[in-house]
């Protein structure tokens, strides 16, 4: 608790639109408490102001920005990194200008969001590292329709009218996101044979339990030719690659990934030489499958990649039949971001009584570009999620009037357990990114960005007859009242009309 | 973190047990599943010279239902008194339900929960709404000391120092009593925000013959609602007198607590509950409690 904090933004936020709700221009106050040291300089605010607009189109923006020094416990970048927050802020307003325009919040989205026809997407603003920020795949009109269709919205809108008819509160939030991800300027990648044919991966960017063990061994044995059991991947290790910048902001898979597939490209081009030397073909009549070379239609012909190797061993007898090198380096280099995006859907039941908030189910809709493992992608999503639900409902830094953090153990400040986050529903699309071999994009933070918007929009939607305007998150049961008594105050200011 | 160094006595007997109390007085502290003072000695929010460990005193361990009395010895697990209570006196079972998790319930023990006397907690408030009373046994002697005269101050009890709490004590409501129970708790398994448990039982007439209301997590004790059940007493139990009742019981102020905001329950929160479990509990009016 001691360490760092995030997320403490305070934002003033406008949204101007035609009545039939074109979006036209935004503009945003945003305070960003820095804590007391500011030792991330703008990455936080910047990240926020990059990432406001998301999957809208909006042809006018207009951010002011304050970093303020405080005397709390000092800010730092934690998964999604600015982008929560701008995303809060975005889709709060998207569901304000909703209600007052008298339209649906999905209909006023679908509307609103870049389809893929729109992309290649700019807007007018360097991305943090110098270069134009660029939408480059996806298509996020489309990631609405397969979250909306995946909840079945009409229905839920209905069940949802039928139960507020027996005072039964439900309500069904929507957020998008859209994120860029893999920072450059680059990760490194050794790829290099044993005598056996097994496969050893270095990299720079070492595993944080993401499973990357995993996916970088599917990466170099899919190219290699031989089973994923047979690659070994080591991370963060100089004895094995020198230089590397290391595993955070969703930029590992492409980073890495992107480095181990063409090392493993470069060595499969030497295995292939040496094979085609050792069954006497032209190599390229060589095929590498499971761990076996052959030539091609003659099955009889396969030796094990071994053999291969060993065969290209000096002996006392002769000289190998090639070069014993079967090791590569890249140094993959990404100049930019690669663009995620998703929609999330949380629907909630809050109990008016208590103002207890009840997550009934939780839905993703999003595109990561090509999977390398559904599974892995999925426990990425599931891990965000359930810290989003944290900031949405439970997690919060506290300080009484002397300064005193009041949330100092995990007693007072509350993480999700799984008795509080519901089966976590996915839908993978696949826009292939442009920005790398591979086509991958960047899944570690982006779970985390939408929930508490997602959240906060279900909650107001499920107390509309209330009046209940949500500003801030997490939403307790004691908050949940509080917004309850605001909201009747406001429909009594306004003679009792919703 | 570890706690800071202790002396350990495991008690045989509960015999044997007051014999180390009667030696140590304050410096000690009886240690059964230890669920809530094994955080506390981590934390080092206590510190306790000595720990009388009663997880070896046999004698302590026994659930006796007679003439209405339901008698929990002090090494009663929490997980067998809601397996026993689950056909019997679901009011208290459903209570249990919502102590921590089934885990914690295995090793907590009913009647530590009830001498640690967390005002939060659901079994303190439950022995005041079962008009229970505890058995507090030191060298010599026993006395028997009421729900209402047990809790002082959170975690604090009219247990004397060189006392051991043996055995806890709950009425079993009349047949045919119904039976409310709801709480807020920020996750599941954690301290309530508060919470209500009622019971209402109704004469030949239909007019309500007994009613009682039990708080928790709204003072910095258990509360009896009083002030709601005198006002249902001998009346027909209808929904505008059970919700007045509720109003009258729910209390004023929102207690202190030193931590997140959301710690609390609001007085109309605490209503809500109140209301919510008089109308279960009339719901079930007539059937088995």
């Amino acid at each position: 608790m001691a360490s760092a904090h995030a997320r403490d933004q305070v934002h003033d936020i406008e949204i101007g639109a035609r009545r039939d709700g074109t979006m036209l221009a935004v503009r945003d106050h945003i305070w960003v408490d820095f804590g007391a040291y500011n030792s991330w300089g703008i990455v936080l605010p910047y990240n926020t102001v990059a990432h406001l607009l998301g999957p809208h189109r909006v042809p006018n923006l207009q951010v002011e920005c304050h970093g303020v020094v405080t005397n709390k416990t000092p800010n730092a970048p934690y998964r999604g990194a600015g982008r929560p927050e701008a995303v809060f802020a975005m889709d709060r307003i998207v569901d304000l200008l909703a209600r007052e325009l008298g339209m649906d919040p999905a209909e006023l989205r679908r509307k609103n969001y870049l389809a893929a026809a729109d992309l290649p997407y700019e807007i007018d603003l360097p991305y943090r590292d110098g270069n134009p920020l660029v939408y480059d795949s996806g298509d996020f009109r489309a990631g609405l329709e397969a979250a909306l269709g995946a909840v079945d919205y009409e229905a839920l809108r209905r069940e949802q009218a039928e139960l507020r008819a027996r005072g039964i509160h439900r309500g069904i939030g929507l957020s998008g996101y859209v994120e860029g991800t893999a920072i450059g300027p680059y990760e490194g990648a050794t790829v290099r044979m044993d005598a056996s044919g097994r496969a050893v991966v270095a990299t720079g960017a070492a595993s944080q339990g993401q499973g990357q063990e995993t996916s970088f061994a599917q990466v170099a044995a899919d190219v290699l030719g031989i089973p994923i059991e047979w690659v070994t991947v080591i991370g963060g290790d100089t004895a094995a690659i020198p230089f590397g910048i290391g595993t955070f902001a969703s930029r590992s898979a492409v980073n890495a990934g992107s480095s181990i597939h063409v090392a493993s490209g470069r060595v499969r081009d030497k295995l292939v030489a040496a094979a085609a030397a050792l069954l006497e073909a032209a190599p390229d009549d060589v095929e590498i499958a499971d761990g076996m070379a052959s030539v091609r239609g003659t099955p009889a012909s396969a030796v094990p990649l071994g053999r291969v190797i060993q065969a290209s061993l000096p002996t006392f007898a002769r000289a190998g039949a090639v070069d014993a090198d079967f090791e590569a380096t890249v140094y993959h280099h990404q100049p930019t971001v690669t663009y995620t995006s998703a929609v999330h859907v949380a629907c909630v039941e809050v109990d008016a009584g208590t103002g207890a908030v009840r997550l009934l189910r939780y839905l993703v809709a999003h595109d990561c570009g090509r999977l390398i493992n559904p599974v892995i992608v999925e426990g990425q999503i599931h891990g965000g999620v359930a810290q989003g639900i944290g900031g949405g409902l439970l997690e919060e830094m506290m300080y009484d009037e002397q300064g005193q953090l009041l949330t100092g153990t995990f007693m007072d400040y509350l993480v999700p357990t799984a008795m509080e986050v519901p089966d976590i529903e996915t839908v993978h699309l696949e826009y292939p990114s442009p920005r790398n071999p591979l086509g991958v994009k960047g899944i570690g933070e982006g779970g985390a960005i939408s929930p508490p918007a997602a959240i906060a929009n279900a909650v107001e939607d499920a107390l509309a007859p209330f009046g209940v305007r949500v500003t801030r998150a997490p939403l307790g049961p004691s908050r949940v009242l509080e917004l309850i008594a605001e909201g009747a105050a406001r429909l009594a200011g306004r003679g009792g009309s919703a | 973190m570890k706690p800071a160094p202790f002396e350990y006595h495991a008690a045989r007997s509960a015999a044997e047990a007051v014999e180390v109390l009667a030696r140590h007085g304050d410096a000690a502290k009886v240690l059964a599943g230890g669920q809530s003072l094994v955080p506390m000695l981590n934390f080092r929010l206590a510190r306790p010279g000595v720990l009388v460990d009663i997880n070896g005193a046999a004698d302590l361990d026994y659930l006796r239902e007679a003439d209405g009395v339901l008698a929990v010895g002090a090494l009663v697990r929490q997980r067998k008194l809601e397996r026993w209570a689950a056909d019997r006196a679901p009011l208290i079972a459903e209570a249990l339900r919502l102590v921590g998790h089934v885990a914690i319930r295995n090793r907590g023990t009913a009647v530590g929960n009830l001498a640690h006397g967390d005002p939060a907690s659901e079994l303190p408030a439950l022995l005041l709404c079962l008009d229970g009373a505890v058995v507090a046994r030191r060298v010599g002697g026993e006395r028997l000391i009421a729900a209402a005269e047990l809790y002082l101050a959170p975690l604090t009890t009219s247990l004397a120092a060189d006392e051991i709490l043996a055995e806890a004590r709950f009425t079993l409501p009349p047949a045919g009593a119904g039976w409310g129970f709801a709480e807020v708790a920020r996750r599941h398994g954690d301290f309530a925000l508060a919470g209500c448990a009622a019971l209402l039982w109704l004469d030949g007439q239909g007019r309500i013959a007994g009613a009682r209301l039990g708080f928790f997590g709204v003072g910095s004790t258990p509360v009896r609602g009083s002030a709601g059940e005198g006002l249902l007493l001998g009346l027909e139990p209808t929904p505008a007198r059970l919700r007045e009742a509720a109003q009258a019981a729910r209390g004023g102020a929102v207690p202190r607590r030193g931590s997140a905001r959301d710690g609390r329950l609001s007085p109309a929160g605490r209503g809500v509950l109140a209301e919510r479990t008089l109308i279960a509990a009339l719901e079930r009016c007539g059937s088995r409690p």
